[in-house]
């Protein structure tokens, strides 16, 4: 059984990239199809329907996003790979930044603000004199103590309350 | 340094400007940013592989030959007389490229030189500009100002020696003969180059031939394979290559080559990509090339290839050449040339014979006839 990584963004690639770096998730690199987590909504690009036909096993696809609301669509020829029931979501919402918002400590003023996660973070990065950008760079270097990281996503669960088919990120943690 | 095109005029049987472009003209998706292009700057992006597709005899291999003395003439500054052998008339050679926050073109006529036996490089010039982060103008001649050389170098080296001041791989090009994978001592200097990863040779073979755990090259012409069930075998150059499969002896050259490219960026050609390899080998190296978490540093795969159903692992139409021979060998852009939207199966429209690529059933038949 191998797992098959799509994130919604490149943030959530970022993120997740970078839990399997520290080994801090259920699963390692080699546990993937392509090794990697892959930036992609549905199972159309080339690249990863042929990654998977290469395997050629039973894969369970790990949906990595905010809300996710359309849904996943399996091709034919993949269906003796993936089936639905073995797709999961975990969700991060309304956006990923919310856990940005949740470190620093600003969730009340971010919930005065009425702003997306995205839009708030970015105003009040700018004001500390910090250019925060949807990028692995910018992730790899906040979220240098990975412990942090994995505070934010425990205090998310603790706050949140999802339907029962999306999971948490937390519960990908180790 | 990325290619951004070539122009070439007088080059074998290739038509007037025969014109090979290296950068999107097509839209770009984000799943295109994500998978099929590289940005080398902001907002210039290059593919990272092209394919060139064509019947037998349609020129794909002339192609790939001339992107060869593109690279050998950026990387070397200088040009083989081999590669312009048969042809008299000079070549005309015009190449936009990118490199260091910058913009160029070269033009330079190629003049063999019988005599010495060296290609001499002629009206020379090469033109520069800032890259001002826009697409806008990027092939105007006008907004480009010409580089005035320092000194006189001798006539068989090419002005691009200021540009680039170094000797340095920027390109190379793999060949479907296959006399040029015997060539095992260069396999191995290019595997020494790769700080000796002692396992890349092993999984490279471990992908080829499941009955082999390692070859080593012991001295100069002498080699010991390791087989799986831990005998051993010492040969020289020539019997390594009769010991191995064809496709074994091929693919140890070549992935060599793949992984030297992906560490280094450097541009890689292969002609005829399937030849002697399984299909999903060929898909995983085309795949590596389109992985950012594999191809770092931008590096650009162009093969050539008779197996269409590889088309179908491109989501863009623009990276896809169609060589066709009519009196003169022409390329088309499947994108330019042809109204297909890039999610079509492009093997489905190369069995149609949409780009006229298919040959003619009468004559496989009439060969048949002569059998019967």
């Amino acid at each position: 059984m191998k797992y098959l990584i799509m994130c919604e963004g490149t943030n959530e690639e970022a993120l997740i990239s970078l839990l399997l770096d520290k080994n801090k998730l259920k699963f390692s690199r080699s546990d993937l199809i392509g090794l990697k987590p892959y930036h992609a909504r549905q199972l159309t690009h080339p690249v990863i329907i042929t990654e998977l036909k290469h395997y050629n096993g039973p894969t369970t696809i790990l949906r990595i996003g905010d809300s996710q609301k359309d849904e996943l669509k399996i091709p034919k020829d993949l269906q003796r790979i993936v089936s639905k029931k073995n797709v999961i979501k975990y969700c991060t919402k309304p956006e990923l930044e919310i856990l940005l918002i949740i470190n620093e400590n600003v969730l009340k003023d971010y919930q005065k603000s009425k702003m997306q996660p995205s839009k708030y973070i970015k105003k009040y990065f700018h004001q500390k004199g910090i250019n925060y950008t949807k990028s692995n760079e910018f992730f790899k270097e906040y979220y240098k103590n990975i412990q942090d990281l994995i505070n934010n996503l425990e205090e998310y669960k603790r706050l949140k309350k999802h339907s029962k088919d999306e999971l948490y990120l937390v519960d990908l943690i180790k | 340094m990325k290619l951004l095109k070539v122009i070439a005029n007088n080059f074998k049987l290739c038509e007037k400007n025969f014109t090979i472009n290296f950068i999107p003209t097509a839209n770009k998706t984000k799943e295109d940013k994500e998978f099929e292009l590289q940005e080398i700057d902001e907002n210039l992006f290059t593919f990272n592989t092209i394919g060139i597709v064509g019947k037998n005899a349609s020129g794909k291999t002339t192609t790939v030959e001339l992107l060869n003395l593109v690279y050998k003439m950026f990387s070397e500054f200088q040009v083989d007389m081999e590669m312009i052998k048969a042809y008299q008339e000079p070549i005309n050679l015009k190449v936009y490229f990118y490199h260091e926050k910058k913009l160029y073109y070269y033009v330079t006529d190629l003049i063999k030189e019988e005599n010495a036996g060296v290609v001499f490089f002629e009206n020379q010039k090469i033109f520069q500009r800032k890259y001002q982060k826009s697409l806008r103008n990027l092939f105007d001649d006008s907004t480009y100002k010409e580089v005035e050389s320092e000194y006189k170098l001798p006539d068989n080296i090419s002005n691009l020696f200021f540009i680039f001041q170094k000797i340095q791989t920027r390109g190379t090009y793999c060949q479907s003969n296959d006399n040029y994978y015997k060539n095992f001592a260069k396999t191995y200097q290019i595997y020494n180059l790769l700080y000796k990863k002692a396992d890349l040779v092993k999984s490279i073979l471990k992908m080829l031939d499941e009955h082999i755990h390692n070859i080593k090259n012991l001295e100069d012409n002498k080699y010991l394979i390791i087989y799986k069930d831990n005998t051993e075998k010492e040969v020289n150059s020539k019997e390594l290559y009769e010991v191995l499969s064809s496709g074994t002896s091929k693919g140890l050259s070549l992935f060599t080559n793949v992984v030297f490219s992906l560490q280094s960026g450097y541009d890689l050609i292969i002609d005829e990509i399937e030849n002697h390899f399984h299909k999903a080998l060929v898909e995983n190296l085309i795949n590596l090339y389109k992985d950012k978490s594999v191809n770092k540093k931008n590096a650009t795969l162009i093969f050539t290839t008779h197996y269409c159903e590889l088309l179908d692992l491109f989501t863009r139409n623009d990276n896809i050449y169609i060589c066709k021979f009519d009196k003169k060998i022409r390329l088309e852009n499947m994108h330019e040339t042809y109204n297909i939207r890039p999610e079509f199966s492009k093997s489905n429209k190369y069995y149609e014979n949409f780009f006229e690529t298919n040959v003619d059933y009468e004559t496989l038949m009439n060969f048949k006839k002569d059998l019967m």
